[in-house]
């Protein structure tokens, strides 16, 4: 325990401006990219009370294509220490890139980073549109064979199998992206504020790659979104209410990256070693998270990743998000036995906020916890991030105030 | 005996694979052959698809091909509704399952069950056997062979 103590990242790194550039549906904002990845540091920086100057870490994921060091010339900035991207996932590396910018400050590679997703599916490739012609070699030579081409057709057979064992129904599938919605009606921010959906509107919405519907699935949109990691003691001097890093894990467990759909725990969300993991780091378990932002790349995953998390036991998702449970008290139906007791995704998410490609969770998963919250859980002390269900490598993280 | 069907199952133009793919060609040159193989290793045995450089369980660079049975169950399955591009906007909805090897049922293939594209033809646990798809002879890599699926009556016995 004591060596576990001395290397832990528990409240060495806090987390102190969040921002993001203008959200729009692929196509819908003129400007480039990288302007939003610039708009979206600045508005971070802003909001934190620093000077962009000094920021001297970047970090990123997915293979964000606005790297730090061009970032940093457009910035003007005095100093570039710190350079990271973490590997693969795609989504699953949004806490991945927060845990690895704590590290460099901890370590003492820099003092003040920036970790930033940018994704404008307007100007670069539709992530629901694959072209694929020629000959197919190497690892995705099996999928384009069977014709899995975009992220829905490939994650319906995950959430068809998980359905199938544990009898979840496509309405429970729903209530997460109701949830999302509701969420979003509160959040000027959010693509989808002003269009809220009903049960029946999920049910009735078209089929996309059966079981998972059009509102099973994430958007394809424009934006950016970064934070500003800095260590507590020069969080003191800028803007914010001090929000610490409890705890963060990455990666997978044993065989998690087999391809052709052969890792050995089919109905997870690949997440039971991170999560193990997770709460080692912040040597607190899942009965203490008071809100949670958990990526939804589709609405089944959601469900299989709060079981990996222990919100639930195994096989239970469908059933325990019924009654309210993961909407905010302020938009639960009226009489709904479990309002509140967890909100998920209170910003609306990959689903109604924005798709960043999760990093819109992470921004959300600070504002809970500072105060600027769009849809304050009240009270809340801790919150939890869960990045890229069903990839590896994947990763998590825990805030706390 | 294997069966061979000439039809294909996506669009002409549609990416098919390389049969001489480094670590495939065996899969591909035993296709061609009416033959479905997994890759196994000689040192332990350990069945492993799709095939990689090495045992991921002995770490044994030296693996070969088994043939199977051909048999296999629906371990799950999608019907891809929504087309991710032109081409297979005229094609129309396709399946795609996730089948187990009734003799290895350690590992799953990807696959396509032929006629079976209509809502509601396809479900867990069904049976299904292999067949030989003859989907393009290419002037550089010769004939392209792929494993496709029919639903089966189940084996009785």
């Amino acid at each position: 325990m004591g060596e576990n103590a001395a290397r832990s990242i528990r409240d060495k790194v806090c987390v102190v401006g969040v921002g993001e550039s203008e959200y729009g549906r692929h196509g819908s904002i003129a400007r480039p990219e990288f302007q939003l990845a610039i708009e979206a540091i600045l508005a971070a920086c802003n909001d934190a009370g620093l000077d962009p100057r000094r920021l001297n870490g970047f970090a990123s994921y997915a293979n964000d294509r606005n790297d730090a060091i061009r970032i940093a010339t457009a910035l003007g900035v005095e100093q570039t220490a710190f350079n990271n991207m973490h590997w693969g996932g795609g989504g699953g590396g949004v806490a991945g890139a927060v845990a690895n910018a704590a590290a460099a400050i901890i370590a003492g590679y820099a003092d003040y980073v920036v970790v930033y997703r940018a994704l404008a599916q307007g100007q670069f490739r539709r992530f629901g549109q694959a072209s694929v012609t020629g000959r197919s070699r190497g690892q995705d030579m099996w999928r384009l064979a069977a014709g899995l081409l975009t992220p829905p057709q490939r994650f319906a057979l995950p959430i068809r199998r998980y359905m199938y064992e544990y009898g979840v129904t496509s309405a429970q599938l729903g209530l997460i992206a109701v949830a999302s919605y509701k969420h979003a009606q509160h959040n000027p921010r959010a693509i989808m504020n002003g269009r809220p959906i009903t049960i029946e509107d999920h049910q009735n919405s078209r089929m996309i790659a059966d079981p998972l519907r059009l509102y099973d699935c994430c958007q394809e949109t424009d934006g950016a979104a970064a934070v500003i990691l800095t260590t507590p003691e020069r969080a003191r001097d800028l803007r914010r209410p001090l929000v610490y890093l409890a705890g963060a894990a990455q990666g997978a467990g044993y065989r998690e990256g087999a391809m052709s759909d052969n890792r050995p725990d089919y109905t997870t969300a690949a997440f039971s070693d991170v999560a193990r993991r997770l709460y080692a780091s912040a040597g607190m378990g899942p009965e203490e998270i008071d809100v949670a932002q958990i990526y939804e790349n589709f609405t089944g995953l959601v469900l299989m990743a709060m079981e990996d998390f222990g919100l639930c036991g195994r096989g239970e998702a469908g059933r325990w998000v019924e009654g309210g449970r993961i909407e905010h008290q302020a938009v639960a139906d009226t009489g709904a036995p479990h309002a509140g007791a967890l909100p998920i995704n209170t910003s609306g998410g990959n689903l109604a906020e924005a798709y960043t490609h999760g990093f819109e969770l992470m921004v959300e998963a600070t504002r809970q916890l500072n105060g600027t919250a769009t849809l304050p859980v009240e009270g809340a002390r801790t919150s939890l991030l869960v990045s890229g269900p069903g990839v590896a490598p994947a990763s998590a993280l825990i805030l706390h105030n | 005996m294997a069966e061979f069907v000439d039809g294909q199952y996506f669009p002409e133009g549609y990416a098919v694979p390389d049969p001489n793919d480094a670590l495939s060609r065996g899969f591909w040159e035993a296709a061609r052959e009416g033959r479905l193989v997994v890759q196994q290793c000689r040192d332990c045995a350990t069945v492993q698809h799709p095939p990689e450089v090495l045992c991921h369980a002995c770490h044994s660079f030296d693996l070969g091909w088994k043939e199977v049975s051909g048999r296999a169950t629906i371990y799950s399955f999608t019907r891809t509704v929504h087309p991710a591009n032109d081409l297979l906007r005229e094609r129309g909805p396709y399946n795609v399952v996730l089948l187990q090897l009734d003799d290895h049922p350690e590992v799953r293939m990807l696959g396509n069950v032929l006629d079976a594209d209509e809502e509601g033809a396809l479900a867990i646990g069904m049976p299904l056997r292999v067949v030989f798809e003859r989907t393009a002879v290419d002037p550089d890599v010769g004939e392209i062979v792929q494993p496709r699926w029919r639903l089966a009556e189940p084996e009785s016995g």
